[in-house]
């Protein structure tokens, strides 16, 4: 009798379950989305940069404090680049080595300077870079 | 008897006091073991805490316009857009190209372009000025040239992000050219065609904002300008009025 009793409890468990899921079936299947309500997102890939021009700066540091005004600007770029360095009163043209490596010695002032670079290919893309280098004698 | 018992007395009594005296005076080797490791211990932290401070904080300058402006700081947006927080103390010293007396924080106006250096901290993201200086500094453009206007030494340029820039030649204005046979070597306004790549240092005009004075311009013969560059139609720009340098403004003679 035990036995029986707990055949059926667990009979109408599973019937129960088998009619919930067919009643969800059916609810899902009859709702509708208007068409005002269904918006479309295009994930677009990021259109690569074809004019930059690789341009690396290894010194001076952006914003660094140096005693002397005579400082090395060295970088790395391609190897075909145009490089013009310009601060605020000389402008410097040099040609990269094969493996695209510059060095060139500026003049700054006393005080706050800025160091232009420019690399140009002979396609006409470029690259820019601003460096702010900072000159003081004085300890602090 | 009782002689005696006195006697016995006055000597353990100065016996006693001669060794607190000696006591006194005598560190015993234990109390000076500990005394000169606390010393050492003491000296360690003071190294180790200058050498945290030495890292956290460097020696740094940069420059930016004005944004903000209080009694002890001064919010600063640099060359890169980003706000930059600057701290000002007693040791703080200002200075101004144009200032004829005394200079302080309270002469600093928002819009203003000022260098700043002194001490950064890595944490706080803080710089702590030592000198302030109102800066004046040509601006630099790189770009191509879109029209020249050969009766009034003036033209514009075109930039990568599509800006158009008058320019304005005047006797004081250096000009050079690059190629790559004859490296930097000195050239004209002659030089200057529609579609060149030049690159132009600058102040803008006292007068007209819109536009440059050129204290320098190099012009590229050999290299080509930026492909994103834009080259409209000439007919399409505003003719440019020169400046006199002296704050008059010259008229174009209209036939």
């Amino acid at each position: 009798m035990r036995i029986e009793k707990i055949i059926l409890a667990i009979a109408g468990v599973f019937a129960g379950l088998f009619v919930a899921g067919i009643a969800f079936y059916i609810y899902q299947t009859t709702q509708t989305i208007s068409p005002s309500n269904i918006k479309t997102i295009t994930l677009q890939k990021p259109t690569p940069d074809v004019n930059a021009v690789p341009l690396s700066v290894d010194s001076p540091a952006d914003e660094s404090v140096t005693s002397s005004k005579i400082v090395t600007v060295s970088g790395k770029t391609q190897p075909q680049a145009t490089i013009v360095v310009t601060t605020d009163t000389t402008d410097t043209v040099v040609k990269p080595s094969s493996s695209g490596a510059f060095s060139l010695t500026v003049t700054l002032a006393t005080g706050e300077n800025r160091i232009f670079l420019l690399a140009v290919m002979p396609d006409g893309s470029e690259s820019q870079k601003v460096l702010t280098v900072n000159v003081t004698t004085e300890d602090f | 008897m009782k002689k005696i018992t006195s006697g016995l007395l006055l000597l353990f009594l100065c016996v006693l006091s001669m060794q607190s005296v000696f006591a006194a005076t005598t560190p015993t080797p234990t109390a000076s073991v500990s005394q000169s490791e606390q010393q050492i211990n003491n000296l360690k932290d003071r190294i180790a805490s200058r050498v945290a401070q030495l890292n956290l904080v460097e020696k740094k300058g940069f420059i930016g316009t004005v944004s903000d402006v209080s009694e002890t700081q001064i919010t600063l947006t640099d060359m890169q857009g980003a706000d930059r927080i600057v701290d000002v103390d007693e040791l703080t010293k200002f200075s101004s190209p144009s200032a004829k007396s005394s200079f302080g924080i309270s002469d600093i106006s928002k819009g203003q372009l000022v260098g700043v250096i002194g001490l950064y901290n890595k944490d706080s993201r803080r710089l702590l000025a030592r000198w302030i200086d109102v800066l004046k500094l040509p601006q630099i453009f790189s770009g191509a040239v879109l029209t020249v206007d050969k009766d009034n030494f003036t033209f514009t340029i075109a930039t990568v992000d599509n800006q158009s820039i008058a320019i304005d030649v005047e006797n004081i204005t250096k000009t050079n050219a690059y190629t790559s046979a004859a490296g930097v070597a000195k050239s004209g306004f002659s030089k200057l065609s529609p579609g060149i790549r030049v690159l132009v240092v600058g102040f803008p005009d006292a007068k007209n904002k819109n536009l440059i004075v050129a204290s320098r311009i190099l012009v590229f013969p050999d290299l080509k300008s930026n492909p994103k560059i834009t080259l409209i139609n000439p007919t399409d720009i505003a003719p440019i009025t020169p400046s006199t340098g002296s704050g008059k403004t010259l008229t174009p003679i209209t036939k």
